[in-house]
């Protein structure tokens, strides 16, 4: 069963293994800013009991889906590095809205 | 004189059967040393684990300013995951530590040759099993004692036996004693660890993570630094070395997490063939010098593990 921990992971994960692959020094910097934004929501929702029945937890967990695939794409083509950018913002503001950690959503 | 020397001979022969035979009947109490040896380094390694997640972070914020130059280092920069209300975490670190008290405690009962060090191990093990059974009970919110008062008192009673003057055999009994009654408490404990610490735990992969984002900001530094013209060809070298070593700290991070989980399930395995051979009044057998080896391997494997993962 998918869980907004896992979910967040996952697009962790995809989205450094597209920071270790690109030389381009705006997407280094763009993706460490959202990169950055997901930890600080991971270590929330490592602390916090969230309520899985919330609503806004299923939407959030469809974003990071998204998100995911979006990260994907970008590594097999490093010319997708801002839509992989702009899904994995959305979806991060999805999580914040169920951690209500009021995170400063960069890009 | 014949008779002298004759009476002689019975005597040492006499005294030399009696040796061999209270030698023979004594039971070794090595194998409990070499458990508590290898639990206690396990336990170290194990708490090492849970501070990585700590410590890791707050190496990953340091890097991430370091490599951005457009941001300078906040309080925030410095703070890891303990601060603030981590305090699942840190019940964690308590069970884990009393765990690790207990097996100590047990090593230094089964070395104690005088009585004042009786004595200590004897509190230590009742402070560390007390300690153990709160500390669960807080981090796994259950209602129950993993160690009641009157399993306790039981322990005590037993360390009570041994006196002032040691004796071998009341000192076996303390320790068959407290092992019996604190398999229950090992074997909770344990399985919380083997849990919670598994490679693909939550932890497992946030450390993990936290690794993989120094590295990439050690490469995001490099491209920076090698269009330089003051880059030379050493630095340069030099600084793609320290990647490769982050790099296999992040290939290495879930092995530890793994090596760790297996120590804690070994433990509970050493533990239970300890109890199992004392019950037959034993100290040692086949499983248990299997399985105490296991765990002894298991503990150096994740010592080697978290050297590696030291930031370079």
């Amino acid at each position: 069963m998918p869980t907004l921990r896992g979910n967040i992971s996952d697009v962790v994960n995809t989205l450094q293994k597209v920071l270790l692959n690109t030389t381009v020094a705006q997407d280094q910097i763009e993706l460490s800013k959202i990169i950055n934004v997901y930890f600080i929501l991971w270590q929330q929702v490592i602390l916090d009991q969230i309520d899985k029945n919330d609503p806004d937890y299923k939407a959030a967990l469809d974003e990071l889906d998204d998100a995911e695939s979006a990260a994907k794409s970008a590594l097999k083509d490093l010319k997708k590095v801002v839509n992989a950018i702009s899904r994995a913002t959305d979806a991060a503001k999805a999580v914040d809205k169920v951690v209500n950690l009021a995170v400063k959503i960069i890009p | 004189m014949t008779r002298k020397a004759s009476r002689f001979s019975l005597f040492t022969l006499a005294f030399l059967t009696l040796l061999i035979a209270v030698s023979g009947c004594t039971p070794s109490l090595s194998e409990v040393q070499a458990f508590g040896n290898a639990s206690k380094a396990l336990g170290l390694s194990a708490r090492q684990a849970l501070e990585l997640s700590d410590s890791s972070t707050v190496d990953r914020q340091i890097y991430n300013v370091a490599a951005n130059k457009a941001v300078g280092p906040t309080e925030g920069t410095f703070t890891g995951l303990f601060s603030g209300h981590a305090a699942s975490l840190r019940l964690r670190l308590d069970v884990l530590d009393h765990l690790t008290n207990y097996a100590a405690a047990l090593e230094a009962l089964a070395a104690a040759d005088l009585s004042k060090d009786v004595d200590k191990a004897a509190t230590e093990l009742k402070g560390a099993l007390s300690g153990l059974s709160a500390s669960f009970k807080k981090a796994t919110n259950s209602g129950k004692d993993l160690v009641s008062e009157g399993e306790l008192n039981l322990i005590a009673a037993a360390v009570d036996a041994i006196g002032k003057g040691i004796i071998e055999y009341k000192k076996r009994e303390a320790v068959k004693a407290i092992i019996l009654q604190a398999d229950p408490a090992v074997q909770k404990a344990s399985q919380l660890l083997e849990r919670e610490l598994g490679k693909s735990s939550e932890l497992a992969t946030f450390v993990t993570a936290n690794i993989t984002n120094i590295q990439a900001q050690m490469q995001i530094g490099y491209n920076d630094e090698r269009t330089r013209a003051t880059s030379t060809f050493g630095e340069r070298l030099a600084a793609l070395r320290r990647i490769q070593a982050q790099a296999l700290a992040a290939h290495d991070a879930p092995n530890f997490f793994d090596d760790v989980s297996k120590g804690a399930a070994k433990m509970a395995k050493a533990h239970a063939a300890l109890k199992s051979a004392v019950q037959d009044n034993e100290f040692t057998s086949p499983e248990v010098i299997r399985s105490v080896n296991e765990l002894i391997a298991i503990a150096k494997s994740v010592q080697k593990f978290h050297e590696s993962l030291q930031p370079r």
